[in-house]
């Protein structure tokens, strides 16, 4: 039997331009190379791939912002100010000119608040799955359980629109989602999202998309304040201060925590104090406490 | 000199069945004058000519001369379509057409000279624009409508050039013509035949004078067209508002799926249409004829007019899901209203946004999942309900230029998850002041509380004699206080954060009134806005909460003045 030839591994003229090519690669920068698609896990989550919020602290906190093409939740329990936060990256994808989608599973949203928060409206698409006929939801869940039915309704309201293409932001408001998505329907977002290239932010009280998601940011109420204008004047809400603490974090930085603050009014009226008000109008009986903490 | 182009489809019937299904091309095909076997065939397909079949036969000798023969009956729509397509593919070339019978069209070539060289250049453009829309022309070009009809009517394309009409006259045989009858019934074929004349220039020697006082007015006729002196003007046709195509199903289709094929094949033909022309589709009409004589009508809004069947299909179709057809439908017809095309080009330096297509389609598939009023822009109604809300279609403004080095925030807006409609909720009150919440999903002590804020309107709406309810709403908003109410110590009104600095200091010269907390069921007297609600009943009025719970919540809660009941409203989240 012959033996077959022995492979030539000597460092020979001929194998001197290959090495040199790999090395002509291996010196050049990343960002210089990311045309060619070599780079597109890397692409995904540089930071200028990112959708900021406009606020200073969150960003810093999530390294300038949620990755664009991945998947990023905001749990919390009512009240901790997960909407709040996932509102203010819908208001800086829609003023930069950017169309953003907000499927609502409760019907939760509201827009006259929504705009106050700076949201452009007339760039944010909305579909509400809360009023959709029984006999629509169970269309797109045949073979969907009936707790799921809900929720495969809005996993395919959010493949409908990443597939559509040209969205900056999509937002899906599981509402009180009674359970975590499947992996199948996780994936599914994923996928649709990774295409698509747009931000998927998954607003829900706990984690919906397990491993799929990128980066989980954690959200709970640390502060509620109420307080008066003036003595005398009645007591007003002011707002919350909410922790933000990173869950889950695939490029890094989990346990990491920032508090926000969200405020009914963030830009306050000068309103000048009324040096004459009526000692009247100071009720003590009135059982208001000025900032209580949860 | 002016120059006229005919073009003709031979067997039109066929051509128009051929052409709305395409599966009888290739075969032979005949129209029958009814199915019976004794009715006679009034015209065959080429392959049924091959295999010895001529019109006029019945089909009885038709079916024993060849047994691959299907005879069908005519089908007005499918010519109807097919004479419009033919319309339009001609006049992708020029503007001046004058539609002659069935399958028949004149075109004037005045000017066309500037573009084509040459008018076998025009004619063959005006051949592979017929063939577009799925028929086979035949071309003539000549002085006038008649001789270019003539030369259609000999097959192919034929160009008769200027001063050799009468040379393609004399050459003419006179069978090319249909003679018809002369004004005393007799058979000018058979009459001319015994007179020794078989082409038209035979015909063109004799005088006038003679042939007319012999057979009529239809002999001068004759004469005159065969010395080529017919000058006959061409009137042109309006330009076409909508493109249609219809379609007589030979059984009724119940189920959408297979009424969908029919449809995108029709898509496609009025596709091919209107991108000849240069235009896209817009909004589409779908008529449908149903069995029992019964009719359904459907229109169908194109947000971003395109020529791409696909997406019109799926517009179609999610549109028949949500309300589909009572009945099995038995002919169909589409017409789409024409648009220019918009330019698409996008900025490189701004965020990309949906095509316009695409987006059309996701809504309206977004739409057949989640209902219809469930999808779009929703935005804040001008209204004194603070719970109203109008939603609007979708459809992005371009992108501004992106704003640079847009500063950012340490604080941001707190946004309130709305619960619509309001979840009526029980809450105990110790001395008016909400102490304890109970509801659905909640139960908890109250531990902090703004408000109450008033908020109260359309009051003046039945009530007003006029009926006019901006008026009141305009000395409503410009009374010097409006909004700001005092009873017993508490103010009612608007958000102290939205009151401006005037009414501030109106606010703190303010005296309480002595009087209890008034109800809007009529108990007070001293409140203007609630006098002038007399019972209450013909508007809203609310006082507003905010309330900071022990589950960890802050909730919005309202009292129905009216109906004294609680309501929740949102939740701050």
């Amino acid at each position: 039997m012959a033996a077959l030839p022995q492979p030539v591994w000597s460092e020979s003229s001929s194998s001197i331009p290959v090495v040199r090519i790999a090395s002509k690669i291996a010196d050049k920068k990343p960002q210089q190379l990311e045309f060619s698609g070599v780079f597109r896990g890397h692409e995904l989550t540089r930071k200028d791939r990112r959708l900021s919020s406009g606020l200073a602290p969150l960003d810093a906190l999530i390294d300038g912002g949620i990755p664009r093409g991945r998947i990023s939740e905001i749990t919390g329990l009512a009240g901790s100010g997960k909407t709040s936060i996932a509102a203010s990256f819908a208001a800086f994808a829609t003023r930069r000119g950017e169309v953003a989608a907000w499927l609502d599973a409760s019907g939760a949203f509201d827009p006259e608040s929504m705009a106050a928060a700076g949201v452009e409206l007339r760039r944010m698409l909305w579909a509400s799955m809360k009023t959709a006929s029984a006999s629509r939801i169970a269309r797109a869940a045949l073979a969907a359980g009936p707790h799921a039915r809900h929720q495969s309704a809005i996993v395919k309201a959010a493949e409908l629109v990443l597939e559509a293409g040209g969205f900056g932001l999509v937002v899906v408001d599981f509402g009180e989602a009674p359970r975590a998505l499947t992996y199948a329907s996780s994936l599914r977002i994923a996928r649709a999202a990774e295409r698509s290239g747009a931000a998927v932010i998954a607003i829900a009280p706990w984690r919906m998309c397990g491993t799929f998601a990128a980066l989980s940011l954690a959200a709970s109420r640390a502060e509620t304040s109420f307080s008066r204008l003036a003595p005398g004047a009645p007591v007003i809400f002011d707002g919350l201060a909410v922790d933000a603490m990173v869950a889950r974090n695939k490029m890094g930085g989990t346990g990491r925590r920032v508090r926000v603050r969200a405020l009914v009014d963030p830009i306050p009226i000068p309103i000048p104090v009324p040096v004459d008000a009526h000692p009247q109008l100071d009720r003590k009986e009135f059982p208001a406490r000025i900032s209580a903490s949860s | 000199m002016a120059r006229v182009a005919c073009i003709m489809v031979a067997d039109f019937s066929i051509a128009a069945l051929v052409r709305s299904n395409p599966a009888f091309a290739g075969m032979a095909l005949a129209i029958g004058k009814s199915l019976a076997p004794h009715a006679e065939l009034e015209a065959v397909s080429p392959r049924a000519r091959e295999l010895g079949i001529r019109p006029g036969m019945t089909i009885a000798q038709a079916r024993a001369i060849s047994s691959e023969l299907v005879v069908t009956h005519r089908s007005p729509a499918a010519e109807s379509s097919a004479h419009a397509a033919l319309l339009d593919a001609v006049e992708s070339v020029s503007p001046v057409v004058e539609p002659g019978a069935p399958g028949c069209a004149w075109i004037d070539l005045a000017g066309l000279h500037r573009i084509y060289n040459g008018e076998e250049e025009i004619t063959a453009e005006l051949v592979r624009c017929v063939r577009r829309v799925g028929m086979e022309p035949a071309a003539g070009v000549a002085a006038n409508k008649e001789l270019a009809h003539l030369a259609a009517r000999c097959g192919g394309v034929r160009v008769i050039e200027a001063g050799r009409e009468r040379e393609f006259l004399n050459w003419l045989p006179l069978d090319m013509l249909s003679l018809g009858k002369s004004d005393r019934g007799d058979d000018l074929e058979t009459t001319l035949a015994r007179w020794g004349m078989r082409r038209l220039g035979e015909l063109a020697r004799l005088n006038p004078d003679a042939v007319g006082t012999r057979l009529g007015r239809r002999g001068v006729e004759l004469v005159r067209l065969a010395r080529g002196g017919s000058h006959a003007p061409l009137v042109p046709r309006r330009r076409a508002e909508f493109f249609a195509e219809s379609v007589e199903l030979e059984y009724g289709i119940e189920l959408l799926e297979p009424l969908g094929f029919v449809m995108r094949a029709m898509l496609e033909r009025l596709a091919e249409r209107l991108s000849m022309r240069g235009l896209v589709a817009g909004d589409v009409t779908l008529a449908f004829g149903m069995s029992g004589h019964r009719s359904f009508n459907r229109q169908v809004a194109v947000a971003a007019p395109s020529n791409d069947v696909r997406a019109i299909l799926t517009l179609i179709n999610l549109s028949l899901e949500g309300e589909p057809p009572e009945a099995a439908v038995e002919s169909i017809r589409i017409e789409i209203a024409p648009r220019v095309p918009r330019p698409a080009q996008t900025d490189m330096f701004l965020p990309p946004s949906p095509a316009p297509d695409k987006l059309q389609t996701t809504i309206a598939r977004l739409a057949a999942l989640c209902g219809p009023g469930n999808v779009g822009m929703l935005s804040a109604e001008n209204s004194h309900r603070p719970e109203s809300m109008r939603l609007d279609a979708f459809a992005p403004p371009p992108a501004p230029p992106i704003p640079e080095n847009a500063p950012a925030k340490n604080v941001t807006q707190l946004v309130i998850r709305a619960i619509r409609p309001a979840r009526e909720i029980e809450v105990m009150c110790s001395r008016e002041i909400p102490e304890f919440v109970r509801g659905e999903n909640l139960g908890a002590r109250v531990i902090s509380i703004a408000g109450p804020w008033r908020r109260d309107g359309e009051w003046w709406l039945g009530c007003t004699a006029d009926g006019n309810p901006h008026a009141d709403s305009a000395d409503h908003d410009s009374a010097p206080h409006r909004g700001l109410e005092l009873h017993d110590g508490r103010m009612f009104g608007a958000h102290p954060r939205r009151v401006s600095a005037e009414n501030l200091k109106a606010l703190s010269s303010l005296t309480p009134a002595p009087s209890p907390i008034p109800h809007r069921n009529g108990a007070s007297g001293h409140n203007e806005h609630t006098g002038m609600n007399g019972a209450g009943k013909c508007g809203f009025i609310r006082d507003y909460y905010e309330l900071a719970l022990e589950d960890g919540g802050v909730y919005r809660v309202f009292r129905d003045l009216n109906s004294h009941k609680w309501f929740l409203d949102g939740t701050y989240d």
